[in-house]
């Protein structure tokens, strides 16, 4: 027991490589679209100087709240299929986050700026679950919160961040961890933004390894809406937040194709 | 006291196996009819992926991740623990004669515990009881297939209506592991509960879909 305790304890900062993929997230908040395949050949800017990076930033300032729902596919050689699930991802500033899986699998997060609460929907009813890397986790989204709000400049330390812009006037921001333990779990991170009118994420690609790739599609971003009683508190408010999305879809351009991995 | 080490020699003697915990075991009944009934009740899934929503507890603390299996064309099987936001926390590889390998792990734990606690427990529905493994009457009146596993023994316990309720895995007199199987018709169990008090650490899995 003690043992166990021990190594969990001890896994607690690695789980920095898992929060890497949170990280992600946070365009999720940012919304739209950028092409990967758009992107031009052009030199990456140098983050300080990257007319993206601001206007990512201002677009965002407007906005107190936002919503969104996701698609997750990740594609794993061992199994030789991609697995997909679905969810959604709230915010409110200055750093409020509720990060939940709808499907396949129910399970939630909910930041409220100190410290995260963890949840599994297991055998009918919401869990609570004291994750050992919770602490490492609400670092990260801490970080998040930021990243929602189009800053990117915390996190220099731990990434390296290159902008490639795209003809559209999106791009990609390429975060690669400057940590050489820390790219064993992630290669890199790239977060696709597209001009729609407002510039907006739409697209998370994170890089285990050369063949095991986790894309997010971000969709349907509602921002400053009216969020429900208990988003950022309690796991109940799961129907309301759902709710809160639209039933009849319009077409989503993100659901077009599949993206490149 | 000469007595009790006698036994104790006596135990080591004849092997731990149908020695040391009698009454755990129950006893060895030779009824072909019952034993030949309880192995065609059992049936190895035959199912291509299935995936499970896992929980797993220790003292206090607990994570939740997904679990998939993926049979291999060749026998064997591809078995992936992800955790909520999509992070691979394992991968293992288990050809047909059940000798795994882990691909990659980011978990702090080593690859035998691995393989020996979470993945074996995630395949148990696919490593059922075989015609080797003798019939026991448990105390309870209920009835088992017992078998000898290197030096672990395998029970496997049937309700009354015949179906496989659960399994328990021992290291001579101590108790390894024990997982209880909830049935809905499908391929593999809804649910299966672990209580593993050698690692001390209780499983929840239940089954989200399968193909």
């Amino acid at each position: 027991m003690a043992r166990l305790y021990r190594l969990w304890t001890d896994f607690a900062p690695r789980a920095l490589g898992l929060g890497v993929i949170l990280l992600s997230v946070i365009s999720v908040m940012a919304g739209g679209r950028a092409d990967g395949a758009g992107a031009s050949k052009e030199p990456a800017d140098s983050p300080q100087q990257s007319p993206l990076l601001r206007l990512l930033r201002e677009s965002r300032a407007p906005y107190h709240t936002f919503a969104t729902r996701f698609v997750q596919r990740k594609h794993m050689a061992i199994l030789d299929v991609d697995l997909e699930s679905e969810g959604m991802i709230f915010f409110r500033r200055p750093g409020l986050i509720r990060y939940e899986i709808l499907a396949p699998v129910r399970s939630l997060m909910l930041y409220d700026g100190r410290r995260v609460r963890c949840y599994a929907f297991s055998e009918g009813a919401w869990k609570p679950l004291n994750n050992p890397a919770a602490t490492a986790i609400g670092q990260v989204l801490r970080q998040i919160g930021r990243w929602i709000q189009g800053d990117f400049d915390a996190d220099r330390k731990m990434f390296e961040i290159d902008v490639v812009p795209a003809e559209n006037g999106g791009g990609c921001i390429r975060l690669t961890p400057r940590s050489e333990a820390l790219t064993r779990y992630i290669q890199r991170v790239e977060i696709y933004v597209e001009k729609t009118p407002d510039y907006q994420v739409t697209r998370v690609a994170i890089r285990e390894s050369d063949v095991d790739v986790t894309d997010m599609l971000f969709r349907q971003e509602l921002r400053n809406q009216p969020i429900p009683d208990g988003t950022f508190s309690a796991p109940e408010a799961s129907s309301a937040c759902q709710a809160l999305f639209p039933r009849q879809n319009p077409p989503d351009p993100n659901q077009a194709e599949k993206p490149e991995s | 006291m000469r007595s009790a080490i006698e036994s104790i020699l006596l135990c080591l003697l004849a092997g731990v196996y149908g020695c040391a915990c009698p009454q755990s075991l129950g006893e060895r009944v030779d009824d072909i009819a019952r034993q030949a009934a309880l192995l065609h009740a059992y049936q190895r899934p035959d199912v291509q992926q299935v995936v499970f929503q896992t929980v797993i507890r220790w003292g206090e603390r607990g994570i939740s991740l997904t679990e998939i299996v993926k049979a291999a064309p060749e026998g064997g099987f591809s078995v992936v623990g992800l955790s909520d936001i999509g992070k691979t926390l394992y991968a293992v590889r288990v050809d047909r004669d059940g000798k795994g390998q882990v691909v990659s792990k980011s978990l702090p734990f080593s690859n035998q515990w691995l393989l020996d606690g979470p993945v074996a427990e995630l395949l148990l529905p696919w490593n059922g009881p075989d015609e080797t493994c003798p019939l026991h009457r448990l105390p309870n009146g209920t009835w088992a297939l017992v078998c000898q596993a290197k030096r672990d023994v395998r029970m496997f316990i049937f309700g009354e209506a015949g179906q496989w309720i659960e399994f328990r895995r021992f290291s001579g007199c101590r108790l390894l592991s024990r997982t209880s199987l909830e049935w809905d018709g499908g391929p593999v169990p809804k649910v299966m509960r672990v209580d593993n008090p050698g690692n001390q650490y209780r499983v929840v899995r239940e089954r989200v879909s399968s193909q």
